[in-house]
C-alpha cells in the first residue's frame, strides 16, 4: 500500500465528523404505477426507508416486523417506506409476496437502483430511520433478529420528542 | 500551510451542499488455497463520493487495487458524472444506470460490495456495467420519457492501462405512457454499435403493455384482490454485413400475478432467441436464491435460447407461518439437442414460540446442460432472540446431486453447509461456517496420477461490527469455498481462498 493511499482512511474519519445526515427526497412508483413523492414525508414526519428484495431471505423475515411496527406506530405519525430492489430480473414477484405477506405500508419500486445508490446501500436489507427533520437518526445494514426492538425503542423515542 | 488550507476547504463544503460517500476497503492476506505464494497480499479500495447542491449533484469513482505480484496493480478513475435533478426531470452527464422496459432490450446495472476477481489476471474489481455518456429522463404520473447515448463498459475486462474497456456505442430511448390507471403502454428503441460482440450493428425495437385488471375482478366479488399483466415483446435487425447469417433475433416475455387476501401468485414465461447483446438482462423466469447450497447451483439463463416458465405461490396462512412453493422449467436447445431444467421448491417459515423464527426448505432440481440427473437440497433455519438485543441463529443445509446424462450414471456426491451466528443489535454478530463435500470436482487435485476422493472441509469465521453510523468493519478468518454466487439475479465466479480478509466500510 503506498504512503498516499493511507491518507484514505484518516480522510474518510475527518470527513465522516463533518458530513450531514440529512437524506435527499425521491419520487417513486409505488405497486400501483401511481407515483409517490417522499418529499410529502421526509422533513415532515418520522420516515422509516426499508430497502428489501424478495430473493433476500432475512429482508423477508423483517418485512412482518416491519408491518407489527406500522401497524403500532402508523397512527403516531411513523411513515414506512419499503423500496424494492428485485430491479426488472424479478419485478413480477414483488406485488405477490408484499400482498401475500399483509404489508399495507407503502411499497416503492425502484427498478433502476437509483435510490439505492444515493442511499449508499450496499447490501440487503438496509433500514433508515428519520427524524422529521430530515437527518438519519438510525442505520441498520443486514438483518439481526433482534433489530426490531432497537427499531422500537429509536421509534418511541423520535415519537417522543417535542418537534412532533 | 497547504494542508491546513486543504482541510479548512474541505470541512467548509458542507456549508454550501451535502456531501455523502460510501468506501469499500479490503486487505486480503491469503491466497488461493495450495497456491505460490500462500501469503499473497492484496488491497482493493473502492472510494464513492458525491457532492450534492441544490439541484446539481457531482460524483465520482475512484479505485485501486494493489497485489504483491507484479503487474496487477491498478488506479484509476472509475466514474464521474454531473446530474441536473429539477421536479420530474434528470439530466445526467458521465457514468449513469439504465433499463428499457424488463431489460430485455437494455440493463444497465451494478452490484453493490460485489468485488470480483478475473481468475486469469488475478485482478480483482467492482461488478457494474454502466454506460459512459448522457442520459435525460422526464417522469410525471401520465408519462415516463428516457433518452440515452453512450459507451457500454464490457465488464469481462479488468482495469488496465492498455485495454479500452468501452468500445462501441449505444444510444436510443423508452417512453411510457398510462392513459388510465389500469393501463400503461410503452416502447423502446435502442440502436448499437458493439465491436466486442459478433454484430457489428443492430437495432432493438421493443413493445410492451401492462394492465390492472383488479377492479375487473373486485366487481366479480373478489374483494381485497389483484390481478395484472405484463407481456413485452422485443426483436432485433441484425447488421453483420453477411447475407448468409442474417437472422431475426427476438424476445419474448408474459407475466400474469394474482393476489387475494393473504394469497399470491405470481407466473412468467419467456421465449428468447439469440437475444444476449451483452448490455441487455431480460427477466430469469426461475428462481433466485439466497440460501447458500442452492445459490451456488443456481441455473443460468442463455438469452441466446432459452424458452420456459416459472410459478411461484405465497400464502401467510396465518400470523406464525408463511409459505412458499415454486416451479419452474426452461429448454434449451443445441445442435438439435434439447437440454432441460426443472426445478421445484416448498419453504415453510414459522414462528413456534414469540421469540423464535423458523424456515424449513426442500428443493428438487434437474439441469441437463450442468449434467445433473436430481439435486435435492434441503435446510432448516432457526433464529432466537433473547435479553432483546441478542439473537442466536442456527442454519443447516445438505445437499445430493446425482451427475450423468440421459442413462449414463456419472456419480453421486454431497454438500453440507452449517453457519452459527451470534449477535447483538445493532451493533455486531459473529458467526462460525463450516461446509464440507465429496463432489469430485473439489476432491481431486490437478497434476497426481490419482483421482482423490475423500471429503474437504472449510472452516471458518466471520465477524462484523458496525461501530457508528458510518462505518463497518467485517474480518473473515479461514477458507472459504470458491465456486458460482449469484448476486439479484446476475451469476459470477468466486475464487477459493485461505486466510484472512478484513474489510472496511464506511457510508456518510
Amino acid at each position: 500500500m503506498k504512503l498516499a493511499h493511507l491518507l484514505i482512511f484518516p480522510l474518510l474519519l475527518f470527513l465522516s465528523a463533518i458530513a450531514g445526515a440529512q437524506v435527499e427526497p425521491f419520487s417513486l412508483r409505488d405497486l400501483d404505477g401511481q407515483l409517490v413523492n417522499a418529499a410529502e414525508f421526509i422533513g415532515k414526519k418520522p420516515v422509516l426507508i426499508d430497502f428489501w428484495a424478495t430473493w433476500c431471505k432475512p429482508c423477508v423475515k423483517s418485512l412482518p416486523k416491519l408491518q407489527e411496527l406500522h401497524e403500532r406506530y402508523g397512527d403516531n405519525g411513523l411513515i414506512i417506506l419499503g423500496i424494492n430492489e428485485d430491479g426488472s430480473r424479478s419485478l413480477a414477484k414483488v406485488e405477490p409476496m408484499a400482498r401475500s405477506l399483509g404489508l399495507t405500508f407503502r411499497v416503492l419500486i425502484d427498478e433502476s437502483g437509483d435510490i439505492m445508490r444515493k442511499y449508499q446501500v450496499s447490501g440487503l436489507p438496509t433500514t433508515f430511520l428519520i427524524d422529521s427533520s430530515g437527518n438519519i437518526v438510525l442505520t441498520l445494514r443486514g438483518y439481526r433478529p433482534a433489530d426490531e426492538q432497537t427499531l422500537k425503542m429509536e421509534i418511541e423515542k423520535l415519537l417522543q420528542s417535542p418537534a412532533l | 500551510m497547504r494542508k491546513v488550507m486543504f482541510f479548512l476547504l474541505l470541512s467548509s463544503i458542507p456549508l454550501f451542499g451535502q456531501i455523502s460517500l460510501r468506501n469499500f476497503s479490503e486487505y486480503q492476506w491469503g491466497n488461493l488455497p495450495n497456491s505460490e505464494p500462500a501469503d499473497l497480499s492484496t488491497w482493493y479500495n473502492q472510494l464513492n463520493l458525491e457532492y450534492r447542491r441544490d439541484a446539481v449533484t457531482v460524483g465520482l469513482r475512484h479505485e485501486v487495487f494493489q497485489s504483491a505480484q507484479e503487474g496487477r496493480s491498478y488506479e484509476h478513475l472509475a466514474q464521474r458524472f454531473v446530474e441536473w435533478r429539477q421536479g420530474p426531470f434528470t439530466v445526467r452527464l458521465g457514468n449513469f444506470y439504465a433499463t428499457l422496459g424488463r431489460g430485455l432490450t437494455l440493463r444497465a446495472f451494478e452490484l453493490p460490495n460485489v468485488i470480483f476477481e478475473q481468475r486469469e489476471r488475478r485482478k480483482r474489481y467492482a461488478y457494474y456495467r454502466d454506460i459512459d455518456g448522457l442520459l435525460a429522463h422526464g417522469k410525471w404520473n401520465k408519462i415516463e420519457v428516457t433518452a440515452l447515448v453512450g459507451r457500454p463498459l464490457n465488464d469481462a475486462v479488468p482495469p488496465d492501462r492498455n485495454q479500452n474497456r468501452r468500445q462501441g456505442w449505444l444510444q436510443g430511448g423508452q417512453l411510457v405512457h398510462r392513459p388510465w390507471n389500469w393501463l400503461a403502454v410503452g416502447g423502446a428503441y435502442l440502436r448499437t454499435e458493439l465491436p466486442n460482440i459478433l454484430i457489428a450493428k443492430n437495432e432493438i425495437n421493443s413493445l410492451f403493455g401492462e394492465i390492472n385488471a383488479s377492479s375487473g375482478i373486485r366487481r366479480l366479488g373478489l374483494n381485497g384482490s389483484t390481478l395484472k399483466f405484463y407481456g413485452e415483446h422485443a426483436a432485433s435487425n441484425v447488421t453483420d454485413g453477411n447475407p448468409f447469417t442474417a437472422r431475426q433475433p427476438y424476445a419474448d416475455y408474459l407475466n400474469a400475478n394474482f393476489t387475494y387476501k393473504r394469497f399470491g401468485l405470481s407466473s412468467e414465461y419467456k421465449e428468447y432467441r439469440q437475444f444476449e447483446t451483452h448490455i441487455n438482462q431480460p427477466p430469469l423466469g426461475y428462481m433466485e436464491h439466497s440460501y447458500y447450497l442452492l445459490n451456488r447451483s443456481t441455473h443460468q439463463l442463455l438469452a441466446d435460447n432459452e424458452t420456459g416458465y416459472q410459478v411461484e405461490l405465497t400464502w401467510r396462512l396465518n400470523r406464525s407461518v408463511f409459505l412458499l412453493v415454486n416451479g419452474s422449467e426452461a429448454a434449451n436447445h443445441f445442435f438439435n439437442q434439447e437440454y432441460r431444467f426443472r426445478e421445484r421448491m416448498a419453504e415453510v417459515t414459522f414462528h413456534p414460540v414469540e421469540q423464535m423464527v423458523g424456515k424449513f426448505f426442500y428443493n428438487v432440481a434437474s439441469d441437463e446442460l450442468k449434467s445433473e440427473k436430481t439435486r435435492q437440497t434441503g435446510g432448516l433455519n432457526m433464529d432466537w432472540t433473547f435479553i432483546n438485543s441478542y439473537s442466536l441463529s442456527f442454519d443447516l443445509q445438505h445437499q445430493v446431486v446425482e451427475q450423468g446424462v440421459g442413462e449414463i450414471h456419472f456419480g453421486r456426491f454431497n454438500n453440507s453447509y452449517l453457519a452459527l451466528t451470534l449477535a447483538s443489535s445493532p451493533d455486531w454478530s459473529a458467526s462460525l461456517v463450516m461446509e464440507r463435500s465429496n463432489d469430485p470436482a473439489e476432491t481431486d487435485v490437478p497434476d497426481t496420477a490419482i483421482e482423490e476422493k475423500a471429503a474437504i472441509s472449510w472452516l471458518s469465521v466471520l465477524a462484523a461490527w458496525q461501530i457508528s453510523m458510518a462505518h463497518e468493519v467485517q474480518v473473515f478468518a479461514g477458507k472459504r469455498r470458491g465456486g458460482l454466487a449469484c448476486t439479484s439475479g446476475t451469476c459470477y465466479e468466486v475464487l477459493p481462498f485461505k486466510g484472512v480478509e478484513l474489510r472496511w466500510i464506511a457510508h456518510f
